[in-house]
């Protein structure tokens, strides 16, 4: 390496070392990010596990050909091989073990017809309906119908091989009808919905798995603007002449942050015309597409209210944090880097909402996602389709109040001299210490 | 008829967290209508005191006040009396001058156009009072931020380094209309400098300052006379001289 060249790189790398801002934002951050992420979809992977093997399956069993319960009996040995877990229903029609299944907390229920065991001897192909309990839409939730499906082919396997002998053959399309033909149905909030759990979920995934990261990356933007604006006037040295106008401080730095506010609503409804310009083009793919308002899952305004809520809660938030931040560092490049610490509690939860639900997650992990102040906004956008609200405007309350102590910690340090003194020192907790003359 | 007190300064001391103390005691006073200059070396304390009359910094002990209202406890008072400049201030870069002096004008009472068009007069762009400040050179900047420090009339101008990095032209313009301007309508300024010959020119007294304690005050000729110097520079070698 030419001398030259070396020289400006151990300097550049001096200065990196020796900021603290820059090391926290820039790789302490990115450090503990990956790892975290990865615990935190670990767990949420293994309690998906552990709530799959926890899962019911509920069975009403209406196949009385004849007394003869040969077929039924045959599927029934297959669950229980399966390891599935078989608790039967004693309802007397589909709709009433529907709602049993909902009330003992079941996740799939198979419904075998009268006519089960007679169909499938006669070579005729049977009906029947395999019902999923869905409450949050996660990929869990398919588990059960996915486990519920296997039998069936495996059932289906066995009763024609015993058809059709060695003549079976269960790659070649040109055998007769399959025996048991699953019909898959979506049961949620007690109503029946005639579509597929795995394309509602798909569904509800496809156009709303964005919306968390979306979410977050608006409030990163808003937090970048808020941090660059308190330390751009650090920077350019205007922050001290505006401390000494006769303006109140609190008056400063609320004129700040609603500066920031309106750029980010903007940003925030850009953002949302995009993607949903963006999600009307998935509709056309594939064809295992649900039409989501057809079949009355369409978010209503109270889900709207509530994520507004929550999101602009959130920005409100991350802004007065990242003014906080920002008081520490005296340049727009250490603020920005410094704001890194931001980036994890604010991706963490999108990301791992995106996949799994707070519910099934472990009570430690559960605890740091409620915590969290910017996981209302990627919980609220689930509720759009869930309609448990309750959550949100707890979280909502929550909100409020954590916006106000920072909002509350950010105006104490704006009217003190802390505004112009506070460093992060390497070592030692921050000093007081001002350029001197 | 008795001047009035602008500036009291009383048993100042300013220790932060470190131990350690950027002003050890300070006592003076400034006459209404008086420019007062601190003059001393690098890290004697000169911007602090500064900064502490002009509320961004708290003392740790001793009183400060400004035309009788204590900076600490009336500090929305005193912010309204003064008008504070920094050294190596700056502006928003993405506002025209004349934004500028809008933007600051709006935070004071009265006609708010009447105090721009002052600024503008003050400033002497010309028509580059139109541009973007992030065109502007360095000795422009400054003028447009004279001009916001003495627009609006304060009773007290608190100027760190008025001149500093300016060009010989920029230089004499700032230091010609600030005294000018602050003569002509009766303003009280303490300023700090590093150039001695400005602070001779422009103060009517100064104090010099080293390791947060004032060693001297006195009118320049006064300083000159007690050490037989020819200027202040002189002057200030001796005093340093003698302090450490």
């Amino acid at each position: 390496m030419p001398h030259e060249l070396r020289n400006i790189v151990v300097k550049e790398l001096r200065e990196i070392v020796r900021d603290p801002r820059l090391l926290i934002g820039m790789i302490i951050v990115p450090v503990l990010m990956m790892p975290l992420m990865g615990v935190g979809i670990r767990s949420a992977m293994e309690a998906t596990q552990v709530e799959v093997s926890k899962m019911e399956t509920g069975l009403l069993n209406q196949d009385r050909t004849d007394g003869n319960y040969g077929r039924s009996d045959t599927l029934y040995w297959l669950m229980v091989q399966n390891n599935v877990i078989i608790r039967n229903s004693t309802a007397p029609d589909t709709n009433s073990a529907v709602s049993w299944a909902v009330q003992n907390d079941i996740g799939t229920l198979v419904v075998l017809p009268p006519t089960f065991s007679e169909e499938i001897d006669s070579g005729r192909s049977v009906n029947v309906s395999v019902y999923q309990v869905l409450s949050h839409f996660g990929f869990d939730e398919m588990a059960g119908s996915e486990r519920v499906n296997m039998v069936f082919t495996l059932f289906n396997n066995i009763i024609l091989h015993e058809m059709l002998g060695d003549n079976y053959n269960s790659s070649n399309p040109f055998q007769p009808p399959v025996p048991a033909n699953v019909v898959p149905q979506s049961v949620v909030k007690g109503e029946i919905i005639n579509v597929s759990p795995s394309n509602l979920i798909n569904s509800i995934f496809t156009s709303g798995m964005l919306i968390p990261m979306a979410i977050s990356i608006v409030i990163v933007l808003a937090a970048q603007l808020a941090a660059t604006s308190v330390a751009m006037e650090k920077e350019q040295k205007t922050l001290e002449v505006l401390l000494t106008l006769p303006i109140k401080r609190i008056n400063i730095l609320l004129g700040k942050l609603s500066g920031v506010i309106v750029v980010s609503a903007l940003a925030t409804i850009a953002m949302l015309l995009s993607f949903g310009y963006y999600m009307s083009s998935f509709t056309t793919i594939g064809g295992t597409q649900v039409d989501l308002a057809a079949v009355g899952m369409t978010p209503d305004m109270t889900g709207y209210a509530l994520l507004a809520a929550s999101l602009f809660l959130s920005i409100i938030s991350a802004l007065a944090l990242a003014v906080l931040l920002a008081a520490y560092t005296k340049d727009v490049r250490s603020a920005q880097s410094l704001l890194g610490i931001l980036f994890l509690p604010i991706f963490l939860p999108a990301f791992l909402l995106m996949f799994t639900s707070v519910d099934i997650l472990p009570g430690g992990l559960q605890a740091i996602i409620y915590a969290i102040p910017f996981s209302y906004p990627s919980i609220a956008s689930k509720a759009l389709y869930t309609k448990d609200y309750a959550v949100v405007a707890l979280g909502v309350v929550y909100q409020l109040v954590f916006t106000a102590v920072v909002l509350f910690i950010a105006a104490r340090l704006f009217a003190s001299e802390k505004i112009m003194t506070a460093r992060l020192k390497w070592g030692r907790k921050r000093k007081a210490e001002p350029e001197m003359e | 008829m008795m001047s009035t007190r602008a500036v009291a300064i009383n048993g100042l001391v300013k220790a932060y967290s470190t131990g350690l103390k950027a002003i050890d005691g300070v006592t003076l006073t400034v006459d209404e209508g008086e420019i007062f200059g601190l003059i001393g070396p690098n890290g004697a304390g000169k911007t602090t005191t500064l900064r502490i009359l002009g509320t961004l910094l708290k003392p740790t002990s001793g009183t400060v006040s400004v035309l009788d209202h204590d900076v600490v406890k009336e500090q929305m008072t005193v912010r309204g009396l003064i008008s504070y400049l920094p050294e190596d201030a700056g502006a928003y870069e993405n506002l025209s001058g004349r934004e500028y002096l809008a933007f600051m004008a709006g935070f004071y009472e009265g006609d708010s156009k009447k105090t721009v068009d002052i600024g503008v007069r003050i400033a002497d762009l010309k028509e580059r009072i139109d541009s973007r400040i992030k065109e502007y050179s360095k000795g422009m900047k400054r003028r447009l931020l004279i001009a916001r420090a003495l627009m609006t009339a304060p009773k007290l101008a608190i100027l760190d380094e008025p001149t500093a990095g300016l060009d010989v032209m920029h230089a004499l313009y700032v230091r010609e209309r600030v005294k000018g301007l602050i003569k002509e309508r009766g303003t009280t300024a303490v300023l700090s400098s590093h150039n001695l010959l400005e602070v001779e020119f422009m103060c009517d007294r100064v104090a010099l300052i080293d390791h947060g304690r004032i060693h001297e005050i006195g009118t320049p000729s006064e300083l000159k006379g007690k050490y037989k110097a020819q200027n202040l520079e002189e002057v200030f070698m001796e005093v340093v001289k003698h302090a450490a």
